[in-house]
């Protein structure tokens, strides 16, 4: 049965509730840049962007990591808040890129200015994870799932391209190659738990 | 296991920034150096937009706009103001043989 608008019970409402304060608390790293932004338009987009990227990798270890650690497993529902704190998170730096494109051109010239770079490797690879993030990031809310049924997992793995294109854009973009190895390597990493088998945390008797 | 793979994820964090990113070297004190604002001047002449100029690596980094080019970071030479490297986002346009 379809449920209605209003019809969510008091769990729905307290769960959503934590969602959304988790996200706000994830943004305000995001929020304090943009508070004292400093004189270099470049350092504030390069921040916003290791802000996104930080709070996507934790996104994609999250169930890894609940692997490793069991008593993560039951909190794996709060992932929805750091994926989209980690789109939001992107889009501010895609703003951010703007205005610093705008620092740099004449009136209304900021545009000519990013359609010459759009197609370098650095930038291109930033346009299309930001266009892979978008479809999880639309379909993570409880209506898409409903909706998407067996095609909400496949939308949600998407994250998974999306994150690698936001590597290759951290590393090229401006000298990011050791710090896109470090979150690569360590994203890497943890996937290899995903192949161990889970161990009970209580010992046989 | 669970050991070896926080071992793995501790080396992975550790070894990855203490690569190098310098592109490039020059061998001028700075005694030798040529004033940066004369670089800086002496592009705008040339049509640039220049955003930030420091030295790195010995040279002279510059970031700006390139006329017919768009956002670059380049690299001239603080003696002679040659230009020795280009970069564009991760796409290097110009680097001297």
């Amino acid at each position: 049965m379809q449920r209605d608008r209003n019809d969510y019970s008091d769990d729905d409402v307290k769960r959503r509730g934590i969602l959304w304060a988790l996200w706000a608390v994830l943004m305000a790293p995001v929020v304090l840049l943009l508070m004292a932004p400093g004189d270099d338009p470049d350092a504030l987009v390069a921040a916003s962007g290791n802000w996104a990227m930080a709070w996507l990798a934790v996104a994609v270890v999250m169930t890894p990591l609940a692997r490793l650690w069991r008593g993560l497993a039951r909190w794996l529902w709060l992932r929805r808040a750091v994926g989209l704190a980690a789109f939001a998170g992107s889009v501010v730096h895609l703003w951010l890129y703007v205005l610093a494109m705008r620092s740099f051109a004449e009136p209304g010239g900021e545009w000519a200015l990013i359609a010459e770079e759009a197609f370098t490797p650095g930038i291109l690879t930033g346009w299309l994870a930001l266009i892979l993030l978008l479809l999880p990031a639309l379909a993570s809310n409880d209506r898409a799932m409903r909706w998407l049924r067996q095609a909400w997992k496949p939308v949600q793995r998407l994250a998974w391209p999306g994150a690698a294109l936001a590597l290759v854009h951290m590393a090229v973009v401006h000298d990011g190659f050791s710090l896109a190895l470090a979150v690569g390597g360590m994203i890497a990493g943890l996937q290899m738990a995903r192949f161990f088998p889970v161990r009970s945390t209580r010992k046989a008797i | 296991m669970r050991m070896i793979l926080m071992a793995a994820l501790a080396a992975a964090t550790l070894a990855g920034p203490a690569l190098a990113t310098g592109k490039m070297k020059c061998t001028a004190t700075a005694e030798q150096r040529k004033p940066i604002d004369d670089l800086k001047a002496e592009l705008v002449k040339q049509g640039w937009t220049v955003a930030k100029a420091k030295v790195d690596g010995g040279c002279y980094e510059v970031y700006g706009v390139m006329p017919e080019t768009g956002r670059v970071e380049a690299y001239f030479d603080p003696i002679t103001f040659e230009k020795l490297y280009v970069e564009q986002r991760g796409k290097v346009l110009f680097k001297k043989g």
